[in-house]
């Protein structure tokens, strides 16, 4: 992992209009991601990840906007640029992978003709044989048998489409490659040869990747930096280690509380109370402070900055901040 | 900490306001939430309220009896009908009980004349004869060509009474002189008729307001027929699966791929018209859909675990098709038959259109359709407007099916 | 063998070698989706004719009294219960029915000399079909590019009022509409003939090979009989086609809406492919491949409709031909037709959807 700022992403927010009103899904996130490293952001389903992953392509669709914000990247703002330099970038540049490979494939398109179509659409003057060259190799680094390439995605296991979905991504070399919940439909089995791929690709490829998912032990294995975020906004980021080991967020220290553990002593699950907030009424102050087991009144008052609390580890948390003089008397009172 | 009394689990606010609001106003919220589809069923409602009360209240509607011959054959709408007057000499007979048989009397031969001449005098005949005087009103007749020849005849002396349009006269009567204006002769009715006239002279406005009538009846008790013998047999079907169950469900499958009209066809043209024979044609075409849809829900009901928990508390099969599955199958039974009576009126019409549905005098929309299509070129009201009225009945009914479906069973989450 | 015999025979075959070929080239599940379809299309043609049998022999009439009136005499009677086989009992008759059925013998027309149904029924069929096909042409060739055009523009105002538009004309009365354009295009504007196939002077210099009366006058070379005979086409089409159009306008745009947000389309754009490609070449197939079941399905609408048009504009068709006899009490006629018409229905939704399953990748390999 170097220092180099691949991609910063600054003051971004996302709403999306329902039949109640407006939804703040992401609210005025910043973040950068190194070049090389496995960036993982973790959270709770609906805290807004995925909707941050989609907007970095800028790929929300109506109703759903992106009301400000920057994304830098090589240089550019990537919020300034038209539809037609957004989808060069898209698949050549900045690849994603999904969720469910069974949905994300064309069913009636085989599986080589989505590399071939994807490889022609960035670069025009290849010709259909080399793409198709091209594709058969990157079928063979990444062990599905070229046999397959005629093949239509249902005629494919789970973990071999996965497998097709990274070709593709790779399939131009991309500087950062987002995967968003990527294994989240794979058994466990499937899930570690999938981290393991991608851990190799990723020295091969000189691969930054942003891993989004839920699910903390995967981010643990594979990730050198973690962001946690909760009901749209970035809560704690650090290092995988000082996260783990050094844990600032309430929040945070209740994800990791709630991860079952084999050896421990305890009668039930660690459950964390309440529920995630109304995104269209979002709790004032802190989004947090109503679950929170340390909330403090200015908790739901003002909303706490995103300081760096230890040397490289961020929170955004009242208990690591100045609060403000005017509300210090309340802390005072019994 | 008393700020932290705020939990996520508390019901928002905007909930809250909802359930306490009244049901207009839910109505009136319910239109943001469901937008388009609100406005089609409201709309779609009220048309079909201004429906249902023509059906039910049709005399209030219709001026006249949609069999009486009241005007003149193929009026125009918004035409008055033309008025006839007597037309003689400075002597000659200028009353209609003047008309006796001695008298000679021009008319233009093809004009509507004669027929009011008919009409008045079969009436004054009437009337005398109550007051109980015996006279025949019949003059011998000279047909001419047109009316100047008419005049000429009666200025010559050959006739002594020549009938003609109060409107053409006006010009002509400026060359005799000596000719006088006598008795108006009118039809009945000097109002103009709002849609015209049919060839007998019936009132296709009032033709219209009574077909409603006929219409949704057709419509109704075949939509209602068709769910009494497919909801249960569906119902049934559903829960007690089996070979025989299998058989049923292949016959009412072919039954509902065959085309809704031939089998209509084939069924009233065995049994011959009538009303009873259209309703129960038409019934026998949508008993299929409704036994698939109810079968069809049944059977998903049917696996869900608090079924099976009413079956292990021992509720008996009868009260679980009641309690569990029947009112969950409403919503669609509503739709279903919404779309339904839609149906069966287009189905009614088109019977009525090929002469296959009810008897000739009806006053019905299809049967006047077809009666329309000889007069085509002359009369373009006698096709328009019928026609009208079985799109907008059809449309109000299928709009609001449409729109119900959508808001009970929404497809997609349009947000 | 008579001509309809020769036509349904061909295009049978035709039928046959298509699915033949399916099954050969397709899946294990393709395979078991054509044997159980096939399986299931024999019991029900076989419901449908006896369903029509027995309610054409519910008669409260009687085809003998109808035909003779009241002036045939008791021997004329019994002779001609004989000879239509009604002396015997039901059970016999249905019998006998079917297996008449199967060879294509559907009796004997009781008006006209006793011609055989299946000849009369084989004239009318081309003219029908060249009414139907040019209809359902026009239906998804219209309804389908406006219901994607009503997708791309969602909650706009031409996404209302085609949805308007498509209820509207599905609503209307299709005998109404082709009284309406006729008055309107015929009878004031002149610019359509109003009835029948082709002008009567112009048709006699035509040969009737095939009754397809396009293809006759191609093969002919007689320029001026088809440009009558296209001429004559329009309104029928039209009215039927409209009628049609809003089933097509609404599946269309509900599919493509559908297609539209599901995920493989979203990873198509990550992967940068332009939207006009994405909507047209991804979106679109996927959306468009159940259409052909449409089709199949909206045949017997399609059908339907055709009765009511060929009556309208008196279009020597399969249906004029219905209606008149059944105006005749031509009993035997009535029944082979409402048996073809049947037939005719059950065999195009099994093209149909073997079409389309052997269209979808997904059931094909």
């Amino acid at each position: 992992m170097s220092d180099e700022i691949l991609m910063r992403i600054e003051d971004l927010s996302v709403q999306y209009k329902t039949r109640m009103g407006w939804t703040s899904a992401v609210d005025g996130v910043s973040l950068d991601i190194r070049r090389g490293e496995v960036l993982g952001l973790v959270g709770e389903s609906g805290c807004g990840k995925s909707t941050l992953g989609k907007a970095l392509l800028r790929m929300i669709l109506p109703p759903g906007r992106i009301t400000s914000g920057r994304i830098w990247f090589q240089g550019r703002d990537l919020m300034t640029l038209s539809e037609a330099e957004m989808s060069r970038i898209r698949g050549r540049n900045i690849s994603m992978i999904f969720q469910d490979p069974m949905t994300s494939l064309n069913p009636i398109q085989r599986v080589v003709d989505h590399l071939v179509e994807t490889i022609r659409t960035h670069e025009p003057n290849t010709s259909v044989q080399e793409a198709r060259e091209r594709a058969a190799q990157l079928f063979d680094r990444l062990g599905i048998s070229s046999k397959r390439l005629e093949d239509y995605p249902h005629q494919l296991s789970g973990g071999m489409r996965q497998r097709v979905m990274i070709a593709i991504a790779l399939s131009l070399n991309a500087d950062l490659l987002i995967a968003d919940e990527a294994t989240t439909s794979l058994d466990v089995v499937v899930e570690a040869q999938f981290m393991d791929l991608l851990h190799e690709l990723r020295r091969e490829f000189n691969l930054t990747i942003l891993l989004i998912t839920h699910n903390i032990g995967l981010v643990a294995e594979l990730a050198e930096r973690v962001a946690v975020m909760y009901a749209g906004r970035i809560t704690e980021l650090g290092s995988a280690r000082a996260i783990f080991k050094d844990t600032l967020h309430p929040y945070t220290q209740g994800l990791l509380r709630a991860v079952p553990n084999i050896r421990l002593q305890e009668d039930e699950l660690y459950k964390m109370e309440g529920s995630p907030p109304d995104l269209i009424n979002p709790p004032p102050g802190c989004r947090f402070h109503p679950r929170c087991p340390r909330a403090m009144p200015v908790c739901s008052t003002l909303q706490p900055g995103f300081q760096m609390v230890r040397p490289d580890h961020w929170a955004a948390c009242w208990l690591y901040e100045e609060i403000p003089a005017e509300l210090q008397q309340e802390v005072a009172a019994p | 900490m008393s700020s932290a009394e705020i939990t996520s689990n508390e019901i928002p606010q905007w909930q809250r306001d909802l359930d306490r609001a009244g049901f207009v106003r839910r109505l009136l919220l319910a239109r943001r939430w469901y937008g388009a589809d609100w406005w089609f069923a409201v709309i779609s409602g009220v048309l079909l309220l201004f429906i249902f009360s023509i059906a039910f209240f049709p005399g209030f509607y219709a001026p006249y009896d949609p069999h009486a011959e009241v005007g003149p054959s193929l009026l125009p709408p918004g035409q008055v009908p033309p008025s006839f007057v007597l037309v003689s000499g400075p002597d000659g007979v200028n009353t209609v009980d003047g008309l006796t048989r001695e008298v000679r009397l021009g008319l233009v031969r093809g004009s509507e004349s004669s027929q009011v001449l008919r009409e008045v005098t079969q009436r004054r005949e009437a009337e005398l004869r109550a007051e109980g005087q015996q006279v025949s009103l019949r003059p011998r007749i000279e047909r001419y060509d047109t009316i100047d020849e008419a005049l000429a005849a009666l200025s010559a002396g050959q006739v002594s009474v020549v009938i003609g349009l109060n409107s053409e006269l006006e010009s002509f009567l400026d060359q005799y002189p000596d000719l006088q204006i006598g008795d108006s002769l009118s039809g009945a009715i000097q109002r103009p008729f709002i849609f015209g006239t049919n060839q007998i002279g019936q009132d296709l406005f009032s033709r219209i307001i009574w077909g409603t009538q006929i219409a949704l009846l057709v419509g109704f008790a075949a939509a209602v027929f068709a769910a009494l013998i497919g909801v249960p047999l569906g119902l049934i079907a559903g829960f007690w699966t089996g070979p025989l169950e299998r058989v049923l469900t292949l016959v009412m499958d072919s039954l509902y791929s065959f085309p809704g009209l031939l089998l209509a066809i084939a069924i009233t043209s065995v049994l011959g018209p009538g009303i009873l024979n259209v309703i129960v044609a038409i019934a026998t075409l949508y008993i299929p859909t409704y036994y698939r849809v109810v079968r069809g829900q049944t059977l998903a009901v049917k696996e869900e675990l608090y079924v099976e928990a009413a079956k292990s508390l021992g509720v008996r099969p009868l009260g679980i098709l009641a309690q569990y599955i029947f009112p969950n199958v409403i919503p669609s039974l509503v739709v279903i038959f919404s779309v339904n009576v839609a149906d069966a009126i287009l189905t009614e019409a088109g019977l009525s259109f090929l002469g296959l549905g009810l008897p000739p005098n009806t006053p019905d929309w299809g049967i006047d359709l077809a009666l329309g299509q000889n007069y085509m070129r002359q009369a373009w009201w006698l096709i328009t407007f019928p026609g009208l009225m079985v799109l907008i009945v059809t449309l109000g009914f299928s709009m609001l099916g449409e729109s119900l479906s959508e808001i009970l069973n929404p497809r997609l989450a349009e947000s | 063998m008579s001509p309809l015999a020769g036509v349904c025979l061909s295009s049978l075959g035709v039928a046959v070698l298509f699915m033949l070929y399916a099954f050969v080239q397709g899946s294990r599940g393709l395979r078991n989706y054509i044997v159980t379809r096939v399986a299931l299309t024999l019991p029900m043609v076989f419901i449908l004719v006896s369903v029509i049998f027995f309610v054409m022999r519910v008669i409260p009439g009687d085809p003998v009294t109808s035909q003779l009136g009241p002036r045939g005499g008791p021997e004329a009677r019994e002779r001609m219960r004989r000879e239509l086989g009604l002396d015997r009992p039901v059970l016999v008759q249905y019998v006998d029915y079917l297996g008449r059925v199967v060879r294509l013998d559907l009796g004997q027309s009781l008006i006209f000399g006793n011609r055989p149904v299946v000849d009369e029924l084989g004239e009318r069929l081309p003219a029908t079909l060249e009414l139907v096909i040019p209809a359902m042409i026009f239906a998804v060739g219209l309804g389908v590019p406006l219901g994607t055009f009503a997708a791309q523009h969602r909650k706009e105002a031409a996404d209302y009022g085609l949805r308007l538009f498509s209820i509207v004309t599905y609503s209307m009365p299709v005998f109404w509409l082709g009284l309406i354009l006729q008055v309107v295009f015929s009878v004031q504007l002149g610019l359509f003939p109003i009835a029948g196939r082709i002008d009567p002077v112009v048709g006699t210099t035509l040969q009737r090979r095939t009754n397809l009366l396009i293809v006759d006058s191609i093969i002919q070379g007689n320029w001026a009989a088809l440009g009558s005979v296209l001429g004559h086409i329009v309104l029928p089409a039209l009215t039927l086609g409209l009628i049609l159009v809003g089933v097509f306008v609404r599946i269309s745009r509900i599919n493509v809406i559908e297609t539209l947000v599901k995920d493989f389309i979203m990873a198509a754009r990550a992967r940068g492919i332009r939207e006009r490609v994405v909507v047209y070449r991804h979106a679109l197939f996927n959306a468009l491949i159940p259409i052909v079941t449409l089709i199949g399905l909206q045949f017997a609408v399609l059908l339907a409709g055709a009765i009511l048009t060929e009556t309208t504009f008196s279009w020597p068709g399969m249906g004029l031909y219905l209606v008149e006899r059944i105006g005749q009490r031509d009993y035997t006629a009535v029944q082979g037709a409402i048996t073809v018409f049947a037939l005719s229905v059950a065999v195009i939704s099994l093209l149909t959807d073997i079409l389309y399953a052997f269209l979808d990748p997904r059931v094909r390999y």
